[in-house]
């Protein structure tokens, strides 16, 4: 009995060999996330001349070996495109799970190396593989990977015509600790400095009020008055410069729901038959109809975010029905993330139809998006407008300004820089191609 | 000369169709040292076996190595259509293929009984059936080689004009087109050889140090202007633009290519929206253009409709140059099309066409010699001698003609250890090219 457990404690396990590196969260790279290495690839600059292949091999075989490289143009002779295959060092790479000897994996430095003396050649590395980057040597049928050159490209370096560039990532997310700022001045203003305020403020000659309230309002009333509607133009004119800012940035159901969402980051998802972004303007339209026919603002005592204004302070209502319209409405935030402002929010509806006409949007450009090796920018996205399965299909995906918060997390997020503030009339995505 | 073992594989295929056999063996070390190799060791070799009428393919020391613009092969045959032996280059990514598919030269001669394609790989050669490949359109002829195992690299392959027996037929790289305006198509379907497929799965060690002279050359070529990106267009403003082409080019999006490690794309596609008169609507599409005289020749002949009669003739396998000539003077795109279509399944007879005219300086019967494609970027009795030195070493001969100031030595340097080495080099190659020239 012994001896069977010497000989046990004898064998050496994989476990024993590669042991697997679990990836350790920490509060530091929260804000301050690692930096993530890459190669970025320009279609419309590659002329398909092979000069990376070329010092790549010299470099795996040390002999010029054009099918011995980490890397592969591919050459499509119908569409006369270009294409380089080559390791996007994934954030979780496919290849990793996939390899039955652990000969694969991500160090800190983010570069994704394979360990010749555990490989096989099996290949299912390149089968798992959404780019099939892992190449097999024709020759000695080893797998060649890119590792980045250990930080200094050759293919990045003698490529003649700049088709090729090395990134290393982004460092800070400064966009994070700006939107929370100005979510929390936002919040304290609207909410407890200035009581109220949102649906209607009066200081001196200035008067502010909420759109879709006055829409109510000239609905109810049946008469259209100018004042009101100048009063409205701030959060208007907001919205044609930089989209629904409001609602990403400044909104206080909006912060309030971003905070619940952090507390229940799990989420059980909401009804496909109720996922209609037609609904709130819907909502919108009843709520003006409402007021017409009922003479009164129909919407606004039951608004979410003219509750929150209300709530606090000497002639707050912090209780009552208000309060639990609003947790409600918060309380959908364990479904999926801002429900309310995806479906149903008649404010939102209102500046989404004025956002159709902004003058910016967010752009994701296709040469340096690394698509279904990444998808951060729809696992961030709190609107769920950037198609995760579009990625997964090799597609730039095209984001819908209407349903934009301009949050910014995806170009908060994107570690290549590939999300992008632009101009309307600015070229959106140079050289999209879809594969 | 051991000078060469890195550069070369030291092997020779020898294909004899007639017998359906193909053998590999070694290439003679003493006449890559006389001749270095390209052109030189091709004309050689051809000399060897003339009873055969072969086609001979062969790389220079430098295709597929460091030295810029390394993408060359040379096919040498007796030009059907000059009459004369002629060198035709082959571009794009043969070259390297070829030699890192483990043979430098390849001697083809003799006729098969029926259609077949060489399938080269790793050293060993393979005589295949093509027949499923006759009468195909070219894009056809290459996603079905691409389709069926083994990998087919590079593929050079003679398309339905050739098939049908017209003189005017040219060879096809791929998909791409080739500089072939000798009649390489009609040698290879005289021969019932459809086409050769290369797969450059191996490697040559080549000198090591020679990246940093690569480098040297480069950063004094392009000094001034960064990279040498230029494009089709560059090298057409050098042999004459036509006017009305500003106005085809507005309306079409072009994006510069280039053959192996060329730092300087002398070749492009082009995106450019059509009427097709088949399908009777407006139809997206796109060109690889690579043959300058032919575009040259139809730019003259059909104006705007220049891109997809250059379409056409790629489909079908035909000359540009020639197909223009054969157009009728006036006529709409679809009277046009119909031309060339009829073009490529009308057999003609024998008759050898010549220019009579002298290019440029350059005589008529030099730039037959190099298979009537090379564009006279350089118009003088220069261009001769610089054609004749990129065929030997395995570079790119428009790029030496863009770049006068990359001399031989800078290239014999890429394969010389020192200056002894250098001086013989420079011997050989005076020579080699001497005898191209005056043969």
């Amino acid at each position: 009995m012994q001896e069977e457990t010497t000989e046990q404690n004898n064998i050496i396990t994989l476990e024993d060999l590669r042991p697997r590196r679990e990836e350790k969260k920490t509060f530091s790279g929260y804000f301050m996330p690692r930096r993530h290495s890459g190669i970025l690839f320009d279609p419309e600059k590659c002329t398909g001349c092979g000069t990376c292949e070329m010092v790549c091999s010299v470099r795996n075989v040390s002999k010029i070996a054009p099918a011995s490289a980490s890397m592969e143009v591919l050459r499509d002779e119908e569409d006369n495109r270009n294409f380089a295959i080559l390791c996007q060092h994934c954030r979780k790479p496919l290849c990793i799970e996939a390899c039955p000897t652990r000969a694969i994996e991500k160090g800190e430095d983010g570069i994704v190396r394979i360990n010749k003396l555990f490989c096989v050649g099996c290949g299912l590395c390149t089968m798992a593989c959404p780019e099939a980057a892992p190449l097999k040597d024709p020759v000695t049928e080893e797998i060649n990977k890119c590792d980045l050159c250990e930080g200094d490209p050759l293919c990045v370096k003698y490529c003649p015509s700049g088709a090729l560039t090395f990134t290393k990532g982004k460092k800070i997310r400064w966009i994070k600790g700006l939107r929370w700022t100005v979510q929390t001045v936002s919040f304290l203003l609207l909410v407890v400095i200035l009581v109220g305020t949102f649906c209607s403020l009066k200081a001196g000659a200035l008067s502010l009020s909420c759109p879709a309230g006055i829409l109510q309002n000239i609905a109810s009333s049946g008469t259209i008055v100018l004042v009101w509607i100048l009063s409205a133009f701030l959060i208007l004119g907001l919205t044609i410069l930089a989209g629904r800012f409001f609602c990403g940035w400044i909104c206080p159901f909006g912060f309030l729901l971003d905070l619940v969402d952090k507390i229940t980051p799990k989420k059980i998802g909401w009804p496909s038959f109720l996922k209609s972004r037609m609904v709130k303007y819907g909502i919108l339209a009843g709520a003006v109809g409402g007021s017409c026919a009922f003479g009164f603002q129909a919407f606004c005592p039951v608004c979410p975010i003219g509750s929150i204004c209300r709530s606090y302070g000497a002639t707050g209502t912090l209780n009552g029905a208000n309060l639990g319209i609003m947790g409600a409405l918060a309380g959908l935030e364990i479904t999926e993330r801002r429900v309310w402002c995806r479906y149903f929010c008649p404010v939102g509806a209102l500046l989404a139809l004025f956002a159709k006409i902004g003058l910016i949007k967010i752009v994701i450009g296709a040469n340096q998006c690394k698509k279904f090796s990444c998808i951060q920018c729809a696992e961030v996205c709190p609107m769920g407008i950037i198609d995760a399965d579009k990625l997964r299909e090799g597609i730039s995906p095209v984001i819908r300004m209407t349903e934009c918060i301009t949050c910014m997390r995806c170009i908060d997020r994107c570690p290549y820089g590939a999300a992008k503030i632009r101009f309307r009339w600015q070229k959106a995505v140079p050289g999209n191609i879809e594969l | 000369m051991k000078l060469f073992n890195k550069f070369y594989n030291m092997k020779v295929g020898i294909v004899d169709l007639s017998e359906s056999s193909a053998e590999v063996a070694p290439l003679d070390a003493r006449l890559v040292a006389e001749k270095i190799g390209g052109a030189a060791v091709n004309a050689d070799l051809f000399k060897r076996y003339e009873d055969g009428d072969p086609l001979i393919l062969g790389v220079g020391p430098l295709t597929g190595s460091f030295a810029p613009a390394s993408c060359l092969s040379v096919a040498t045959f007796l030009a059907p259509r000059f009459g004369n032996l002629c060198h035709v280059p082959l571009m794009l990514r043969t070259g390297p293929e070829m030699k890192f598919s483990g043979i430098d030269f390849l001697v083809i001669k003799g006729c098969a009984s029926s259609p077949k394609m060489l399938h080269i790989d790793k050293g060993t050669m393979n005589i295949v059936s093509a027949e499923h490949l006759v009468g195909l359109e070219i894009p056809e002829a290459v996603q079905a080689l691409k389709k069926d195992p083994p990998l087919s690299r590079s593929i050079i392959l003679t398309g339905p004009a050739a098939d049908h027996g017209v003189s005017c037929a040219s060879v096809s790289t791929g998909m791409r087109g080739s500089l072939d305006k000798a009649g390489m198509a009609s040698r290879m379907a005289s021969k019932n050889l459809k086409g050769i497929i290369f797969n450059g799965t191996g490697g040559l060690p080549f000198a090591e140090d020679n990246l940093n002279h690569k480098e040297t050359i480069e950063r004094d070529l392009f000094a001034d202007k960064g990279h040498g990106n230029e494009g089709f267009l560059s090298v057409l403003e050098k042999i004459g633009i036509e006017d009305n082409l500003k106005k085809i080019i507005k309306k079409t999006k072009w994006r510069n290519m280039a053959c192996y490690h060329c730092p300087s794309p002398c070749i492009s596609s082009v995106e450019f929206t059509w009427h097709d008169p088949r399908k009777n609507s407006r139809t997206k599409d796109n060109i690889f253009l690579s043959d300058h005289m032919g575009f040259s020749a139809m730019v003259k002949k059909a104006g705007k409709y220049v891109l997809p009669l250059l379409k056409s003739c790629l489909r079908f396998g035909l000359d540009p140059v020639a197909a223009a000539k054969r157009l009728p003077e006036d006529g709409g795109l679809p009277e046009l099309l119909s031309a060339i279509e009829e073009m490529s399944v009308t057999p003609e007879g024998p008759e050898i066409e010549r220019e009579s005219h002298p290019i440029g300086e350059i005589p008529v019967e030099t730039h037959n010699l190099f298979g009537g494609g090379i564009p006279p970027v350089l118009p003088d009795e220069l261009w001769g001698k610089r054609v004749c030195l990129s065929m030997i070493l395995g570079v790119c001969p428009i790029f030496l003609l863009l770049f006068p100031q990359t001399s031989g030595i800078d290239l014999l340097k890429f394969l010389a250890k020192d200056e002894h080495d250098l001086e013989l080099l420079e011997e050989v190659l005076a020579s080699s090219i001497q005898s191209i020239l005056e043969d």
